[in-house]
């Protein structure tokens, strides 16, 4: 898979048909989610995952430019997360065991989005790209920092935020990982 | 299970390993996920989702070996463990060699055997005795 068809850059007409309210209610949710997250609100979050949740973070190799097609793993082979919503379920209760190791004491992260771009997909469903950046400190003195692109699916909902995340492809750009785990969300 | 120096194996996860030693202080893991070729495609799939909720970079198991890994580092660093022998003695002593199919030294595996033969190929060639 490359980056073009991971990324989703179709549909650059219906940017048109993006209004200034539109893109302000779906950047406010992104923000509102990350916040959560960073507030260590795992269960809130949750709730703002749509059950047929897809939460995919495929590997990456360091590929030569002919070899484009070769960057990211494909939908059956390796990935850090290929995630469906029982399974978040079970990273959260993991959290509130006690015995968590690596999040206890907890990573400190903040969550920064930007470069929002919202396609329409139907009238109640949106691709939503963003970059994002993600520092993480953990421990006294450990620094990490992730930074890539998000591609969403977002999905219109009768919640208190209005919308549920459907689908959340994470591109991290890093070949080998450079962390010592990925214990936390995108 | 390692074969010396740096491939290992974890059964029953079916992850491969090989460690790559870059340079004091740093290592790489590759990690694959092993299946059997003759299994059926919802096997495989089972096995390689198995593997990257568990044992992987993100597994909720090995989250907590990456702490593990970096953290037993550090310490050994520290002024009283650099005053102390390196002890890998549990298990010393239980191990056995009768096994009537697989050769070699057996022993529990909740014990440092297998760091004692790592450290003993290791010492033995790094002196010029192999």
């Amino acid at each position: 898979m490359s980056a073009a068809t991971i990324a989703n850059a179709e549909g650059r007409a219906a940017a048109a048909s993006v209004t200034p309210e539109l893109q302000q209610e779906i950047e406010q949710f992104l923000y509102h989610e990350s916040r959560l997250l960073d507030d260590r609100k795992y269960e809130e979050w949750y709730a703002l995952l749509a059950d047929d949740l897809h939460y995919f973070m495929p590997t990456r190799y360091n590929r030569l430019r002919r070899e484009g097609d070769k960057e990211f793993s494909g939908a059956n082979e390796a990935a850090f997360f290929d995630e469906d919503k029982a399974a978040i379920a079970v990273r959260i209760r993991r959290l509130n065991t006690g015995k968590a190791w690596a999040e206890d004491p907890p990573s400190r992260t903040r969550h920064m989005v930007s470069n929002v771009v919202v396609r329409p997909l139907n009238d109640r469903e949106y691709n939503v790209d963003c970059y994002y950046l993600l520092y993480r400190s953990r421990l006294e003195r450990e620094v990490e920092i992730f930074v890539g692109m998000r591609h969403d699916l977002i999905r219109r909902a009768p919640n208190d935020s209005g919308f549920v995340v459907a689908r959340r492809t994470i591109i991290l750009d890093q070949a080998v990982l450079m962390a010592r785990n990925l214990s936390f969300f995108f | 299970m390692t074969v010396f120096p740096t491939f290992s194996f974890l059964p029953g996860i079916q992850t491969l390993r090989v460690w790559h030693p870059r340079g004091p202080g740093e290592i790489e893991v590759w990690a694959w996920a092993l299946v059997e070729r003759d299994s059926p495609p919802e096997v495989k799939e089972a096995v390689r989702i198995g593997v990257l909720r568990t044992f992987s970079a993100g597994g909720i198991f090995e989250q907590d070996d990456g702490e593990n890994w970096l953290e037993i580092q550090k310490v050994l660093r520290g002024y009283m463990a650099r005053r102390q022998k390196l002890n890998l003695g549990m298990g010393l002593g239980h191990a056995r060699t009768d096994h009537r199919e697989f050769p070699g030294k057996i022993n529990n595996v909740y014990g440092e055997e297998a760091a004692r033969g790592f450290y003993s190929r290791w010492a033995a060639m790094i002196s010029g005795e192999v």
